[in-house]
């Protein structure tokens, strides 16, 4: 089993954001776990990232609970994606030592090497803060290779899908295609789309997580 | 020069109360020519009066040298008492008013620039630009200097005009020195610290902002070496302005030793042929004291007036930044 979650709970103080939550994704498979603003998605993904300690209930990533050992299994790509003011190379390769041809690689797959060629400064140009001096799509494509980079057995999508449009699109898919092959991939979002194939959809409500053709026939 | 100027007039507009600092100012003008000419005229007249044996004389020279010494006391300590006021209301509105500014900025001219800058621009770029009033040696303190060393100038043309020429010829040299090697390049080291210290506060800045990435990527250690090299860089330009004020001082105590040297020896010579009293040359000393500690308070104020610049110019730049309606 990939990600093992039995009967989690979590709060911020006095506020419940999970109740009981169960889940099981074997190896390769890949899940998508919708729901509305606020309703905990996010909440779930930190603690499937190792990010925050389950106090309440078991998360086991890839055999381990330490959320510092779960941390090293798992890549996260944001909507949002947060860039270290450093050129595009040290932010693929987080500082790590990685080779030319690792990059190189990193950079094909997430569609980032044509643009990075058109850069006078190539991978040595300098991102900004928060990622300013790049556009959206080209930011989520440099976090896309710097998880690719990582090279970890489980990916985590947060609402990586939820703002794309156009060419963009295109070029940011086909390197989450990249990046989610051969994985195990969970995905949260706030809105169902049809951008990417998933083994299993969930549904996020009060908390509580339920299958979606479940929740449907329910309704 | 031209442009310092502007820009320190630009920073004085901002405040406001410039009134205020032009009177404040001017009262603090006489009290370093005041006390140098009370101090040389007691030793000159006590040093007399033990010549000539005359107790009464120096009785006279004691009590009424007593008399000024606790005037100039109680009229210094009034006028800086109303000046700390003034500097404290004078640097509040500066930064008042950067704030408000800074306020009224479009997110897209904030985002144009890093955290670490803006910090910076509200902080360091106020400390450095306020220190134009608010540090040991500052703008008040070079108008003061230049008020001293013209009177004291005079003063001592008055009592030997020869040793007068000699004095000012070894000041003008070490000015000149001063200027090449220290003044100049500070303005510059200045500059560099101001943009190393707005670097460095974006780095730490990423520390916070970039923490859950950098824990997930393992990278918290490849942040905190950027941290590193920028608080390095930072301290590197920082050593680099305590290298020069370091050579101001060694320059300082040459010039000043090897001058005092060469009065004595003519100093004996005239008292030797007659034409000097002691007491004249003890008032010389005096004099002479007074004006190489009013050219290095000039030359040290003036230093720092010239590193304040840099704060002075980027508190202008941010002022400048046009609002949108």
């Amino acid at each position: 089993m990939s990600i093992y979650v039995e009967n989690l709970s979590f709060a911020y103080g006095d506020k419940q954001i999970l109740h009981g939550i169960n889940l099981n994704v074997r190896n390769g498979e890949s899940i998508r776990i919708i729901g509305t603003s606020g309703c905990g998605k996010s909440t779930l993904l930190k603690l499937l990232a190792g990010l925050y300690k389950a106090r309440d209930g078991i998360v086991e990533v890839q055999g381990e609970r330490n959320p510092d050992k779960i941390r090293r299994q798992v890549s996260v790509v944001m909507q949002n994606p947060i860039l270290f003011p450093a050129s595009i190379k040290d932010n693929i390769t987080c500082g790590h030592s990685k080779s030319t041809e690792e990059i190189k690689r990193a950079c094909d797959a997430a569609q980032l090497s044509d643009w990075i060629a058109s850069l006078p400064d190539g991978l040595d140009t300098h991102v900004g803060e928060r990622g300013g001096k790049v556009s959206g799509g080209q930011a989520q494509r440099i976090a896309i290779a710097r998880a690719i980079a990582k090279d970890a057995p489980v990916v985590l999508l947060d609402e990586a899908t939820s703002a794309l449009d156009g060419d963009t699109s295109k070029a940011v898919i086909a390197a989450l295609e990249s990046l989610t092959k051969g994985k195990t991939v969970v995905s949260v979002s706030h809105r169902p789309d049809d951008l990417m194939e998933y083994n299993r959809i969930y549904w996020l409500e009060g908390g509580k997580l339920f299958d979606a053709q479940q929740y449907k026939s329910n309704l | 020069m031209h442009s310092n100027i502007k820009a320190t007039c630009n920073l004085f507009r901002m405040a406001g109360r410039i009134r205020q600092f032009i009177i404040l100012t001017l009262l603090r003008c006489p009290f370093d020519s005041l006390r140098t000419i009370v101090q040389a005229t007691f030793l000159m007249h006590a040093f007399d009066s033990i010549n000539s044996r005359n107790l009464n004389k120096l009785y006279y020279a004691c009590g009424l040298f007593g008399v000024l010494c606790l005037f100039l006391f109680l009229y210094n300590g009034t006028v800086w008492m109303l000046y700390a006021e003034y500097v404290t209301r004078w640097v509040g509105a500066i930064r008042r008013k950067l704030f408000e500014h800074i306020s009224g900025l479009s997110l897209e001219q904030i985002e144009a620039r890093p955290t670490g800058e803006w910090i910076a621009r509200l902080n360091s770029d106020v400390n450095a630009a306020t220190a134009l009033l608010n540090q040991n040696m500052h703008l008040p303190h070079a108008i003061v200097s230049l008020v001293n060393i013209s009177i004291t100038s005079v003063m001592l043309v008055l009592v030997n005009p020869e040793l007068f020429s000699l004095i000012i010829l070894f000041a003008v040299s070490h000015i000149l020195i001063n200027q090449l090697f220290i003044v100049k390049p500070l303005m510059k080291l200045s500059m560099n610290v101001q943009e190393a210290a707005a670097e460095n506060a974006s780095d730490m800045n990423a520390l916070i902002t970039c923490a859950d990435t950098a824990i997930l990527y393992d990278a918290q250690d490849f942040l905190l070496k950027r941290f590193e090299k920028s608080s390095l860089e930072l301290r590197k330009e920082k050593m680099k302005i305590q290298h020069r004020k370091a050579m101001e001082r060694g320059l300082l105590s040459l010039m000043g030793m090897s001058g005092y040297l060469v009065i004595l020896l003519f100093g004996w010579r005239w008292i030797n042929a007659g034409s000097m009293t002691f007491g004249e040359l003890v008032a010389v000393f005096q004099y002479r004291g007074s004006l190489l500690a009013g050219s290095m308070m000039f030359i040290t104020s003036f230093m720092n007036v010239i590193s304040a610049q840099a704060g002075v110019k980027r508190v202008n730049d941010t002022m400048s930044l046009g609002r949108e309606e």
